[in-house]
């Protein structure tokens, strides 16, 4: 085998051994209880007591808004080294930024029609 | 620097990408939405894009590159380009009056469609690995929104998630390929992968980073195309998603991704790297076997439908592993890809047509058994979908049948032998369960409670094209298959294979 | 006239086979009929344009061509689906074509049984499909149209003589016919293959190309004479056996006459049967290099025209002797094209489709107006009582006995004269110096008498002497038309008799194409051999080549022997029946029952072919290699594979998508592998 793919290799397979070992430590080392007292189900065995599930449900409109953020923190991105550089792009790069600023208009008023940004 | 000029070279793209924003702001904007004008303007949108297409096509005699060599501009992507505006338009006249059915009234599916064909466009003409992770996303997001679009279907829901999840995965593995590449490398541009690996000695003999790299590719492509052992979520995903968007991903999905994957093998990988040969043999092997054998036991048309879909992926690899050593014009014959990629397309939307008919209440009911009569109510519809099913099967003188004997003869020149024969025991096992629907509709009485078919124009007037074109290509493929040939060979402007 | 009208002539029929098919049970006899007819009629316009252009030319024009699409291009062989119209070809698309349109008209007033109303259309789709089939024959410039032609006149054929199915008899005559030449077709594809195999990389499916490879390298073939080539002549004839009804093949022909009689006259008698001669003249060049073959050919065709002759004197059913008579005529043609004579057999070809055609649609007029009676012992004196018919009819029979002047009489006559003539090293079935020819002549002259006395025995019978009709017909299976007992038969409808008369001003004048030397007629003397020169540049027997004292000699004699016979057949058969025992003592018995049983020759191969085949199939190929061991292994596979897709589907494919990430991450770490071994 090519030397350098030996390497490769043996990269990959410490990946493996310590993604495995882990696992396999853990059940090894690990208390195997045959007794199935409440106290074990719990999320902490010790320490605060849950309150309520685990699996709480977040509302989406966090999600909107985030996504809503994104999408103008990216064009701000964008826009800031175009304006620095205008100077030398010239006209047909204004053109473009009109398009994608155009664009992103629409993006915008289809959330609004959605009525992404009404918190009700 | 950037010349306007080559805009044109992207003006179906274009066209596409601002009708669907027309159709955004119709569809979203308006209080009152007419489906029927939504509709219209999505075909004009694909039209547009199909005659500009055509117009790039007779004015570019030579490939060329376009926006610094980011884009190929050659007969390979117009030909592709053709193929999705086809798929496009199949899966939105089938959606028309089967999205009314099932209550699905979401005015965003003609406008995802419409950027989905857009990301698939332009991956087709990609010459860049970032481009082509672009555009690939572009489609897939799109896709995995149109999977669960029927959001009150668990099933739906569930292709949605599944295909969201898995296909996330694989666009990492595809992503990590493309970074590996570039390490190894120093460069995205497919054509510059290509000189690298034509250069005396340069393979991934001692450049792990290449070789992981290019691995990595092959996944993230393999997944896409559903090719085994990357094939798992496809019977899954199919199946849950309402049909034309199915029968959306079966044809248009596959061809664009299958393009982007047979761009990057026949310009930078195949060629002079056997150990790229084998490891294609392998995948191709595999996917042949694993999609026939699953599709036999299938009771449910889609889901059979999907795994078909498996094997037919698994005949297109065959071909490229015959993919010459001395470069493309020596196997002309591999022209078939691109003709089986559009036979594919046009059997597969006429069979799925005709599923979108079964529905009841709102929901699918895609069984085989439900088939039963059929030949008796509605011998015309049945006998269409004889002709796609047998097509698909690869029996003279359908499209299929042609474009199957041009993948086995691009595999039999480029002295791939052991794969045709592992492609002909696959397509040996393709005929049973593609002529078991057409014995239930021929031969079966009609089911108890039977399915009134919701038949309707726009999916019938699909089918009645779809057919026509199954026979008339079947039986005078000649020009087709030129053109086909033509377009493929334009990629050895490009170097490499 | 430009070349791409030539797919036009094909084309029309076709537009009537899928007008008619799709009107199907809307389209009456008569709109049916108009629309078959008028789409043969084009085409025929379009087949005399082509005749004519080339009749104009005066031999610088050779062909037409035009190809309609490329169909496929495999392994170095281009397949064109495309035409092409040399005067061989033109002459033969106006035959078919005029006579056809002349049997569809004919066929609109014949189909007027009011049990078949609901199935006219289907006479006429296949009717029309027949013609568009043998167009594509005759017209095809390679082998590959040619032969799905060969195989639509096949079709066309098996669908019309089983046309009443309901009738058990008849539907199995079908099947007959199609069996039996399917053996036909077999010998003619393995001579394909075989003439394919050996060209090698010069392959080629088109005759023109064909042509030029041979003769560029004729020892591709094992050149003049050799093994190779005359294995695949006697191959191809062996296909023209089972078109064309000859020895061995010949059995189909006389029971296809269950279908309607029109399809008698057009397909087994004047266009379909004559497809195994008009590819013999194909492929002359071919056929040329093989003196043995030609000497098989001309030797089979003089057997099978006596064979079929001594059959038919001595048969009672009108349509049966004309069936054999008709086997006969075949046989002549063969026996033209096998001495050299090309053109003499192709232009007994066109004459005998005139005369027959003229002679089944007289009969089935006859029929017609007897109600389904076939047997001539219940006719008679029916001349008094169709006039036009009968008339025609004589006319007809004039010219198939060879009565001078008429077509017949120039055709069949030289055939004789050239086969009397022809160079027994160019007929060589038994070697060079075997005066094979002198023999064959022989055969035919006999033959001639034969006819003479069979057909004259069939127009006395029909037309002559007292009516003897009145009882009930037996050939009447459909439709109860009992009634029409009662009436007289009368003269026939215009529809009808019209084509009878076209046909038989044909019969008289057809002998112009081709004038013997000894009546100096200038241009037209020999002006169907000038005219098909260029066809036929290969052919050893040439008209203008041949010793022209012979001519009139031999015509001279056989003119004697058939007024004789003419002359014998009134006084035996209606004068004095006395004589005709008289006779019958002097002929050995089993001769008379031979004549009378067909030779046994369908019994014959009912117990040495039909019987084991059927036994061995059914004892040990059905019970045993295909119920045991073809479909042990074909179930046993699918059990398995049907085994393995349910265990993965269950297995495997289980919907959770922790297994489809792991199977993919899994792939990739065996795709790393793999190029890492491998590198």
């Amino acid at each position: 085998m090519d030397p350098a793919w030996l390497s490769a290799l043996t990269f990959l397979g410490v990946a493996f051994v310590v993604a495995a070992g882990a696992l396999v430590g853990a059940r090894l080392l690990g208390v195997k209880s045959r007794v199935d007292v409440p106290t074990r189900r719990d999320t902490y065995e010790c320490g605060e007591e849950p309150e309520g599930v685990a699996w709480v449900r977040f509302h989406p409109r966090y999600y909107l808004v985030a996504l809503l953020f994104v999408l103008f923190d990216v064009e701000t991105v964008f826009i800031l080294p175009w304006a620095l550089n205008l100077d030398d792009l010239g006209l047909l790069a204004l053109v473009e930024m009109v398009v994608f600023v155009g664009i992103l208009l629409l993006g915008w008023a289809y959330a609004v029609r959605k009525g992404a940004i009404e918190w009700q | 620097m950037f010349d306007p000029g080559e805009l044109n070279f992207i003006g179906p793209e274009i066209a596409v990408f601002v009708f669907a924003l027309l159709v955004l702001v119709h569809d979203v904007m308006f209080k009152q939405r007419n489906a029927t004008i939504s509709m219209g303007v999505s075909l004009m949108g694909l039209a547009t894009a199909a005659v500009l297409n055509l117009l790039n096509m007779q004015a570019v005699d030579v490939p060329r590159e376009a926006f610094a060599g980011a884009m190929a501009v050659d007969g390979f992507g117009f030909f592709l380009n053709f193929i999705v505006l086809l798929a496009a338009a199949g899966a939105l006249l089938i959606s028309h009056d089967f999205l009314r059915r099932i209550d699905v009234d979401v005015p965003e599916f003609n406008p995802l469609v419409l950027f989905v064909a857009f990301g698939m466009m332009l991956m087709g003409s990609a010459n860049d690995l970032i481009l082509l992770f672009i555009s690939l996303e572009v489609m897939s997001l799109g896709v995995y929104v149109l999977c669960g679009i029927n959001r009150g279907e668990l099933a739906s829901a569930e292709a949605a998630l599944k295909y969201f999840v898995m296909g996330a995965f694989a666009s990492g593995f595809l992503l990590m390929g493309i970074a590996f590449v570039y390490g190894g490398i120093g460069s995205t541009r497919i054509s510059a992968v290509a000189q690298w690996f034509a250069i005396e000695g340069n393979g991934i003999a001692g450049n792990p980073l290449i070789g992981v790299g290019v691995a990595l590719l092959l996944v993230g492509f393999g997944f896409k195309v559903a090719a085994a052992p990357f094939h798992m979520w496809t019977p899954d995903v199919y199946q849950g998603a309402p049909t034309p968007v199915t029968a959306f991903m079966a044809t248009g999905v596959k061809a664009a991704a299958f393009a982007a994957l047979s761009r990057v093998l026949l310009v930078a990988l195949l060629g002079q790297n056997l150990e790229f040969h084998t490891a294609l043999w392998l995948i191709a092997a595999g996917t042949i076997l694993m999609g026939n054998i699953g599709a036999l036991v299938q009771d449910d048309l889609k889901r059979m439908l999907a795994y078909s879909s498996i094997g037919h992926a698994g005949y297109l690899l065959m071909a490229l592993v015959g993919a010459p050593a001395a470069g493309l014009a020596d196997n002309p014959r591999l022209g078939g890809i691109l003709f089986y990629l559009l036979a594919y397309t046009v059997m597969t939307v006429g069979a799925f047509a005709v599923l979108s008919f079964f529905t009841r209440d709102g929901v699918e009911d895609t069984r085989i058994s439900r088939l039963g009569g059929l030949a008796d109510r509605h011998p015309a519809v049945a006998l269409a979908l004889s002709i796609c099913l047998l097509s698909l099967a690869g029996v003279p003188p359908t499209m299929g049948f042609v474009g199957k004997f041009y993948l086995f003869a691009a595999a039999i020149e480029g002295g791939a032998i052991g794969i045709a024969v592992v492609g002909a025991i696959g397509g040996a096992i393709g005929i049973y369960y593609y002529l078991r629907p057409i014995v239930v509709m021929y031969m079966h009485p009609e089911p108890a409670d039977r399915v009134e078919l919701a038949m309707n124009p726009a999916a019938l007037g699909v089918l009645g094209v779809a057919t026509v074109a199954v026979l008339v290509f079947g039986l005078v493929p000649g020009s087709l298959i030129e053109v086909a040939q033509d377009s493929l060979l334009s990629l050895a402007a490009w170097g490499g294979v | 006239m430009n070349p791409a009208l030539l797919s036009l002539v094909p084309g029309f029929p076709l537009l009537g086979v899928i007008v008619i098919a799709l009107l199907n049970r809307k389209a009456s006899r008569v709109v049916a009929g108009s629309i078959a007819t008028a789409m043969v009629a084009l085409s025929a316009v379009l087949s005399f344009w082509t005749l004519f252009t080339l009749v104009g030319a005066h031999g610088e024009l050779e062909s037409l061509h035009t190809v309609l699409y490329r169909w496929i291009d495999v392994g170095g062989v281009d397949v064109n689906i495309a035409f092409m119209a040399d005067p061989l070809t033109a002459v033969m698309m106006c035959v078919v074509t005029g006579v056809g349109s002349l049997i569809h008209l004919y066929s609109i007033g014949y189909m007027d049984d009011p049990a078949d109303a609901n199935s006219t259309w289907r006479f006429f789709t296949y009717l029309n499909l027949f013609v568009f089939s043998m167009l594509l024959l005759i017209m095809g410039d390679n082998f590959l149209v040619m032969f799905v032609g060969w195989e639509g006149v096949g079709l066309c054929s098996y669908l019309l003589i089983g046309f009443w199915y309901s009738n058990t008899e008849f539907a199995k005559a079908g099947k007959k016919a199609f069996v039996t030449n399917r053996v036909g077709d077999f010998s003619f594809l393995l001579g394909l293959f075989l003439l394919f195999w050996s060209l090698g990389e010069h392959a080629t499916l088109q005759f023109s190309e064909l042509k030029e490879v041979l003769g560029a390298h004729p020892e591709l073939v094992g050149g003049h004479g050799g093994t190779l080539v005359t294995a695949i002549c006697l191959l191809l004839f062996g296909g023209a056996t089972g078109k064309s009804a000859q020895i061995p093949l010949f059995v189909w022909l006389p029971d296809a006459m269950a279908g309607p009689t029109p399809v008698s006259a057009l397909i087994h008698a004047a266009t379909m049967v004559t497809s195994g001669i008009y590819m013999i003249c194909r492929l002359n060049f071919l056929f040329a290099m093989a003196p043995v073959a030609m000497g098989a050919v001309a030797t089979i065709g003089a057997l099978t025209a006596f064979l079929a002759a001594t059959i038919a004197v001595s048969q009672n059913d009108i349509k049966k002797v004309l069936a054999y008579s008709t086997v006969s005529q075949l046989g002549y043609m063969f026996l033209g094209v096998g001495v050299g004579a090309f053109t003499a057999g192709f232009f007994h070809v066109i004459t005998h489709a005139f005369f027959k055609a003229l002679l089944f649609l007289g009969a089935g007029a006859v029929i017609h107006a007897m109600h389904h009676e076939q047997d001539m012992r219940h006719m008679g004196g029916l001349l008094g009582k169709m006039k036009i018919t009968g008339w025609t009819m004589i006319i007809a029979w004039l010219a198939i006995i060879g009565f001078p002047g008429f077509s017949g009489f120039f055709s069949k006559d030289e055939i004789l004269w050239l086969t009397f003539a022809a160079d027994p090293a160019q007929v060589a079935l038994f070697g060079p110096t075997v005066p094979l020819p002198k023999f064959l002549w022989g055969i035919g002259f006999i033959t001639a008498i034969l006819t003479a006395f069979y057909m004259s025995r069939l127009v006395f019978m029909t037309f002559f002497g007292e009516f003897r009709g009145g009882r009930h017909g037996h050939g009447d299976d459909h439709g109860d038309d009992g009634n029409a007992h009662a009436h007289e038969p009368h003269e026939v409808s215009p529809v009808m008799w019209g084509p009878l008369v076209v046909l038989a001003v044909l019969s008289v004048f057809g002998g112009l194409l081709n004038l013997p030397h000894w009546l100096h007629a200038g241009n037209l003397t020999g002006w169907l051999h000038h005219f098909l020169e260029p066809v036929f540049e290969d052919a050893h027997m040439r008209f203008d080549a041949a010793p022209e004292h012979l001519e009139l000699r031999i015509m001279a004699l056989t003119i004697g022997v058939v007024f004789f016979t003419i002359y014998a057949a009134w006084q035996m058969l209606m004068k004095n029946p006395e004589i005709k025992h008289q006779i019958e003592h002097f002929i050995p018995d089993f001769a008379i029952a031979g004549s009378i049983n067909k030779w046994w020759v369908d019994e014959l191969y009912e117990f040495a072919i039909i019987k084991p085949l059927v036994l061995g199939s059914r004892q040990v190929l059905w019970a045993i290699v295909d119920a045991l061991v073809i479909d042990g292994a074909v179930n046993g596979t699918a059990r398995l594979l049907s085994g393995a897709s349910r265990a993965y589907g269950q297995r495997v494919q289980v919907g959770k998508v922790q297994v489809y990430a792991l199977a993919l991450a899994s792939g990739a770490a065996l795709l790393i592998f793999a190029f890492a071994v491998g590198s």
